[in-house]
């Protein structure tokens, strides 16, 4: 993937709001729209089946909400979704509508996030203006469990949040809910979980910041990176980690921590190597990496399957630990696995550079050229022959 | 684009650190040249075992070598992979032990 376009400084906060049918994304949206504080965000909801029960539930939204046509998991998606983000984008350069600073994406129940963030960090006239700022998967306190065990779609949408709201908890029984939100946390140890009985529920909180700046939203970054909340116990235990993590035997979740500095080039190979081959289960990286200790600050990294979202360097730690720390998700791969792997391209690329690389025998130059020497007798360009004297 | 032979620079992918604010404090990242040197170095003996080798072209492109020749010409990591996969028949695996093991041989060897 290409970088997008450098930033213009007035960038637009995307929200992702995604979560299983009839997991509470409408109610949720519903709440967003009537907050006061949310005057400035625009909403795209995407309309599933022939019956656009979404937009007749939301009855207070205006002219912010652009239906999509296309409601189906698939590429068709991503263009009508760049398209209608052009297009508000364009309306408020204009005028035609207020300008809004935020805008939140409401995916369908069975969509998969993934072609979503795609389309944001890839698509010309998009990834220039607006930025990820954070997945907030909905799951329902009351059919969650049944949704995660029975569903790939949910466990992915869980897998990939940034944010978990639990909805319903109000109705649903407190023994289950207590379940189920530990369950969510040992499949999804990155993501903040929050409560939504919605008379109390602070709308505004749920789409502040970035969860990616530990300058603006600390708590978030810090959150994803406790290795506590891995059950690893810092490194004590490590190699035990990935089976006390295993969701559903496939999906694990992990938080590898290296001492020395990461070379960011040995990285870069690895990691798209790596989702080349894959890209499919590896659902979520996320990490702060010391590329070089000469950098003030670490590196931000952040990718969902195969999209990586543009490095970010930032100009300070958030606290007094140097190590490199990398949050994966991913199914059916093993901890010790991708320690292994990463630690040994790191050592390849503090090997040395150009002369000393290895080279293959038929990439050798030749010896026998003129300017040099074969037995200790140098070889010279040859002249021209005496008859054209 | 070169004015001199016309080749494109290629768009900046997300692995590239040269040029992107702050990684110019590490000498490893501060030219976008020896960063591509040092990525080429890295992955020629990561392919070693492979019996493929990589060269940088005008430090836009890669061109990949098989023992056949030149077979691929790529603008970025993930088309390289691409290429591999499409002249060895399979996806390069950097999980694969055996292409780990190799690896580690070459660097004590």
């Amino acid at each position: 993937m290409v970088d997008a376009a450098p930033k213009t400084g007035d960038e637009i906060a995307v929200h992702v709001i995604t979560g299983f049918l009839g997991s509470g994304k409408t109610t949720l949206l519903q709440r967003l729209l009537n907050s006061p504080d949310l005057g400035d965000t625009a909403v795209l909801i995407n309309e599933f089946g022939e019956i656009g029960l979404d937009h007749l539930l939301l009855e207070q939204v205006d002219e912010d909400i652009v239906m999509l046509e296309s409601g189906c998991v698939c590429c068709t998606i991503r263009g009508d979704l760049g398209v209608a983000i052009r297009d508000l984008l364009a309306r408020r350069n204009s005028g035609a509508i207020p300008p809004f600073q935020r805008l939140v994406i409401e995916t369908t129940g069975l969509a998969d996030p993934v072609p979503i963030l795609y389309t944001l960090m890839t698509e010309p006239g998009v990834n220039d203006r607006c930025t990820l700022a954070s997945v907030i998967t909905t799951v329902d306190a009351v059919n969650g469990a049944m949704h995660l065990a029975r569903q790939p779609e949910s466990a992915k949408q869980a897998a990939v949040a940034d944010r978990l709201v639990m909805t319903k908890t109000d109705i649903a029984d407190p023994r289950e809910a207590a379940a189920l939100e530990a369950r969510l946390a040992r499949l999804n140890p990155s993501a903040r979980i929050l409560h939504a009985p919605f008379s109390e529920f602070d709308a505004n909180a749920l789409l502040a910041g970035s969860t990616y700046d530990p300058e603006a939203k600390g708590a978030d970054v810090r959150h994803w990176l406790d290795e506590e909340a891995y059950g690893e116990g810092g490194d004590r235990d490590h190699h035990h980690a990935i089976d006390v993590n295993r969701h559903d035997e496939h999906i694990g979740a992990f938080c590898l921590t290296f001492d020395e500095p990461i070379d960011w080039t040995a990285f870069g190979v690895w990691l798209t190597m790596l989702l080349h081959r894959r890209g499919e289960d590896v659902l979520r990286v996320k990490g702060l990496l010391n590329v070089d200790d000469a950098l003030a600050g670490p590196v931000v990294v952040h990718g969902v399957q195969h999209v990586i979202h543009p490095p970010t360097h930032f100009g300070a730690w958030p606290d007094e630990d140097r190590r490199s720390r990398l949050v994966f998700i991913t199914r059916d791969i093993g901890r010790e696995e991708i320690e292994a792997s990463l630690s040994t391209f790191n050592a390849l690329a503090d090997a040395g550079t150009g002369a000393d690389s290895p080279e293959a025998p038929w990439q050798r130059p030749r010896t026998s050229s003129a300017g040099r020497s074969i037995g200790g007798r140098p070889v010279r360009r040859p002249g021209a022959p005496a008859w054209m004297k | 684009m070169c004015g001199l032979c016309g080749a494109l620079a290629g768009g900046r992918h997300w692995s590239d650190g040269a040029g992107r604010e702050g990684f110019e404090a590490s000498d490893k990242y501060r030219t976008r040249r020896g960063e591509r040197q040092r990525r080429t170095a890295l992955i020629n003996r990561l392919l070693a075992s492979r019996g493929l080798t990589i060269e940088d072209w005008a430090g836009s492109s890669y061109v990949l070598h098989s023992k056949r020749g030149a077979v691929a010409e790529v603008s970025n990591l993930p088309d390289l992979w691409l290429a591999i996969e499409r002249e060895t028949g399979e996806a390069i695996d950097p999980l694969d032990p055996d292409l780990l093991a190799a690896a580690r041989r070459g660097l004590n060897g």
